[in-house]
Formats: structure tokens, C-alpha cells, sequence
């Protein structure tokens, strides 16, 4: 038997967020009962009709399943919970798909919420300690931190990537500043994101302090505080909603093995447990399933937790041949108004650290054409990459 | 168990447990030990209970050379993560090829953070960080 064709099968059909902020103080089962407002009324749908719930728990503690239908009252027959941070995206948002496509449950809500230590966190310090859970690893596993050796944090791993690939392709400090930059300039243009009203140009960005080289401080995502709530249903039913649905058309899964994930890398780039050999992208299903071609592509959006997140992303999808993206990433290619515009929402270094969340937000938006200055002329077709492999096609249906 | 923490020693310390106890007591006894399959002689790295190319438990404990080369560095400026870094800032995380294959995350030290060059030798020094534990770091070659 063939597999089932989900293309244009599922929907997103409401998004909502709270304000973005560093610190906004506020619980997370607030911020997640506000987001889940702001999502229902954008969906046109009442709170009773949700009965399907999937989160990545959110970081330092989110809002599990028990406790967000306790909170909210909201009646469920099916969840799916991850774990508490950004790699969950496409996987929620595909499990939501199959889910309502399966009949397990006909609306899906898909919520993400976060707190820093210094803003609400400070009050769940139960959750404080100086291990993340895959730091619990003897050897730090894909992640690859190994606290013992210093390496603890996510980005001072993700600094040796950068360093490897800008060593064995020549990329310079100035190429690297060049993602910061653009994705500082779409955040001008959105009203909601945190660095909004904080242009930076590259002078900025090279004058800012070293953290872990070739990272500087703007090599790195924020931290910050807020939630993110997206509807999704069956194509059927969405057309009875508010707005005009928005078709969730090719999806691929998180890739992993010994030669994948580790410190944001993508394959062959020898970090960790990897091997060392000249990557060339094989297809993706990606596009194979959403009947849409790579050169297609409206905009992209990227899983920006680091700066060079973006380089091994392009590569590994192919969008230019491996040790070529720090080239690609130059002349405003990647702004809005050039070729292929990369995180519209100035991502998680300029919008905010939302797991990826307020990417799908984005795109949702984007594909609506309510995005108003950074609006992308025609958005037909909007593509979401992470280095990891799993990806997803949105459009606006035929 | 987490090691326990004697002396001044703030900084993180494995957890050792049954699976990884032989690594820990050799590194203590100043001795660089990684289980070799003895199904399909894989080195294996990380150290496990499995081998990751045959799924066998069977293994001997071999002794390597704690030699090895420098693949790549960073070279840490500010403590992001646990405080108690601070104290060694600058420092360097490397990837270091050891000479019989696997490549390990870990320290270059005894040298100047900034005097390293790409394919260096290197070995190892057992660095007794408490009473229990010893890392596995690694030196410019003599
Ligand atoms: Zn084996």
C-alpha cells in the first residue's frame, strides 16, 4: 500500500501569541491561556470545539497537558507532549496534521510557552540546575555539551561548528555578521518583535563583545518570555472558519544518527561523533510531497537558535552546494526584497526565542498577506528548515 | 552517583554509573580506556553498554595511546553556562583525533589558548580534579 498523501489534508486555521518580551513576568499558564485566546478568536472557533493537544513543554517549565486543560478548562481526546525546547516544531505541527487527517482528534491546538530564570522562572526554581536534560548524557549525545570539559552551553558547542566551517570554507567574520543583520532588519518592520525599534548594522555586530569566537553576543538567539498557540483541523473543515486556511502541504521528520544533529552541525562537517566528507543534499520528500518545487519558494524561515544555523540549514537542504551558504548569504540575498527573504520575523535573534513557533506563526501570516511593511509580495509557497533535517512546505492551496 | 564534591572543586563532575565505572577507574589509575567490541572489533565511542555497529554488550577495556591530533578549538571567553568556569577564562574546547580513531570533546591546557594550530599533536594528561574524579585532557606533544 502506498502511503497515505496528507498533502493539503490538514490546516492552519488559528494563530495567536502573547507580547514578546526578555521579561514580562507573567506564569506560564497565563501567557499560554492568553496565546490560546488570542488563537481561538483568530480562528473564529469556541474553546469547546479544541480537542486535541500537543506542546513541547516549554523551558524552564511550560504547561503540560494535565495542567493546561485543568487551567483552561479545554476537553481533549488525544495529546502528544515533547520535550522542553526547539527541535519539536515540525514534529507538533505534523502529529496535529495526521492527527485530525486520522480522526483522533478534529481540532488541534499546538501551544509553546516560555520563561527565563530571571523573569517567571525565578519563581520554579526546582527546575534550576546546571544540566540540560540531554546533558544527563554520558557523553552529552546529540546535543553534544559536556559540561565536565566546559562545553555547557548550546552555543559554545554550536561556536565550534561555526569555527570548523568557517575554517575549512574561508568564511569571515563579516559573512557570518551578515545573517545578525538581516534578521535584525526584518524585526524594524515587526512591531512585535523584541528588538524591534533596535536597528543594528554590521559595524554594531562587529564591534560587539566576543562570547565564544567566532560567536559574538549577536551570533546568538534571545532569551526572553512569551507564548505561541496554533489551530489546526482537516482542509473540510477549515473552510467553514473565519479566515482563509492556510494548507499545511509537504512535511519531512527530524533526521538523526551518528552523522546528524550534533551541535547544530549538518552531515560531514566531523563535530562529534560525525564523519568528515564532502556533503552533497540528497532529495528531500519535502517537495516531493508538497508537489512543489525547491526554486519555488517564496521565503524561508529558519531555526536561527545561532547564526550559523542558517549556513548548515541552506546546505543541507540544498539551497547552494555544501561550504557555499556563507557566500549565498550576502548583498541582501536573504532580506526582504532580495532573492530568497529568511525569517520575515527577524527569527528567534530579533523576534524572539519561541521554539520555532512564531516562525509557523509567520508564515500563517505571511500566506494570509497580513504582514503589512515586510509583507512578501505573492507568498504562495513558505519553506521551514531547521539544520536537523525536518522540514515544512505551507501554502496557500490551489 | 554524581561524584562527590571534596575540596574547592566547583565545577560540573560526571556522573559515573556501572556502564561507564571501568572509563572513570582507568582515567583515576592515569590509564586512557574505550571498549573495543570483541564481536566486530569496533572502538567504541561514547562509551556504552552496546556496540553501535552490532548492538553486542561483549567488550574488552583496551588501553590506548592518549596520543593524539588537534582537529578543532574554540577558545571559551565569557562563562555562559555555570559560573564556575569564570575562573579558567580563557579556556579551550577542542576536538582532538586520538591516534586510534575516535575523536573526543574535551580540554587543550598547559598551553597558550591562543598558540594552537590545526593538526598539532597532542597527549593526553590525566587531570585529578578531585579525589574521585580524573579528566581526560590533553597537552602539546613533547
Ligand atoms: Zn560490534
Amino acid at each position: 500500500m502506498a502511503p497515505l498523501d496528507l498533502r493539503n489534508q490538514a490546516c492552519i486555521v488559528g494563530v495567536g501569541t502573547t507580547e514578546f518580551g526578555r521579561i514580562l513576568d507573567k506564569s506560564p499558564v497565563r501567557l499560554a491561556a492568553q496565546a490560546l485566546r488570542a488563537a481561538l478568536d483568530d480562528a473564529g472557533l469556541e474553546k469547546e470545539k479544541i480537542d486535541g493537544f500537543v506542546t513541547a513543554f516549554g523551558s524552564p517549565g511550560g504547561v503540560d497537558f494535565d495542567e493546561f486543560t485543568a487551567h483552561t478548562g479545554v476537553d481533549i481526546r488525544w495529546t502528544n507532549q515533547y520535550w522542553t525546547h526547539g527541535r519539536w516544531g515540525t514534529t507538533s505541527i505534523i502529529a496535529a496534521a495526521t492527527a485530525v487527517t486520522s480522526g483522533v482528534a478534529d481540532y488541534v491546538l499546538i501551544s509553546n510557552t516560555n520563561t527565563v530564570p530571571r523573569g517567571y522562572g525565578k519563581h520554579f526554581s526546582r527546575f534550576a540546575g546546571d544540566r540540560w536534560s540531554e546533558g544527563l548524557r554520558d557523553a552529552g549525545g546529540g546535543q553534544g555539551q559536556l559540561d565536565y570539559h566546559g562545553l555547557d552551553t548550546p552555543g559554545a558547542a554550536t561556536s565550534l561548528v561555526a569555527r570548523n566551517y568557517m575554517t575549512r570554507y574561508g568564511a569571515t567574520d563579516e559573512e557570518l555578521g551578515s545573517i545578525a543583520v538581516a534578521f535584525r532588519k526584518h524585526a524594524q518592520l515587526n512591531p512585535n518583535a523584541i528588538m524591534n525599534g533596535k536597528p543594528m548594522t554590521i559595524d554594531d555586530y562587529m564591534e560587539s563583545r566576543f562570547i565564544s569566537p567566532p560567536f559574538r553576543l549577536f551570533d546568538y538567539c534571545l532569551t526572553n518570555e512569551g507564548s505561541v498557540a496554533i489551530i489546526v483541523t482537516t482542509a473540510e473543515k477549515a473552510l467553514a472558519l473565519k479566515k482563509k486556511p492556510v494548507y499545511i502541504s509537504g512535511f519531512q521528520g527530524i533526521h538523526n544518527g551518528r552523522n546528524d544533529f550534533v551541535f547544530f552541525a549538518r552531515p560531514g562537517m566531523g563535530v562529534g561523533m560525525q564523519q568528515e566528507y564532502d556533503y552533497v543534499a540528497p532529495p528531500q520528500r519535502v517537495y516531493e510531497m508538497a508537489q512543489v518545487e525547491q526554486k519555488d519558494i517564496d521565503a524561508l524561515y529558519v531555526y536561527d537558535a545561532f547564526s550559523t544555523n542558517t549556513w548548515t540549514a541552506l546546505e543541507r537542504f540544498g539551497f547552494c552546494p555544501a561550504g557555499e551558504a556563507h557566500n549565498f548569504t550576502q548583498n541582501g540575498r536573504i532580506e526582504l526584497g532580495g532573492e530568497l527573504p529568511i525569517n520575515s520575523n527577524g527569527g528567534l535573534m530579533s523576534e524572539g526565542h519561541f521554539s520555532g513557533y512564531n516562525h509557523f506563526v509567520e508564515m500563517t501570516r505571511q500566506l494570509r498577506g497580513e504582514c503589512g511593511e515586510r509583507q512578501v509580495p505573492n507568498a504562495e509557497a513558505l519553506q521551514w528548515i531547521t539544520p536537523f533535517g525536518d522540514s515544512m512546505i505551507l501554502t496557500k492551496g490551489q | 552517583m554524581v561524584a562527590s564534591r571534596t575540596g574547592s572543586y566547583k565545577k560540573p563532575l560526571p556522573v559515573i554509573h556501572p556502564d561507564n565505572e571501568p572509563y572513570w577507574a582507568a582515567l583515576k589509575n592515569h590509564e586512557l580506556r574505550l571498549q573495543r567490541c570483541t564481536d566486530c572489533n569496533t572502538l567504541r565511542y561514547p562509551v556504552s553498554p552496546v556496540c553501535w555497529k552490532c548492538l553486542s554488550e561483549a567488550a574488552d577495556w583496551e588501553k590506548l595511546s592518549g596520543k593524539g591530533t588537534l582537529r578543532s578549538w574554540i577558545v571559551v571567553e565569557a562563562a555562559t553556562g555555570n559560573p564556575a568556569w569564570s575562573e579558567d577564562i580563557p579556556y579551550v574546547v577542542a576536538l582532538v583525533d586520538l591516534a586510534e580513531g575516535p575523536r573526543l570533546t574535551t580540554n587543550v591546557v598547559e598551553t597558550d589558548p591562543y598558540s594552537l594550530t590545526y593538526g598539532m599533536p597532542l597527549e593526553i594528561v590525566f587531570a585529578d580534579v578531585t579525589d574521585e574524579v580524573t579528566l581526560a585532557k590533553f597537552k602539546p606533544a613533547s
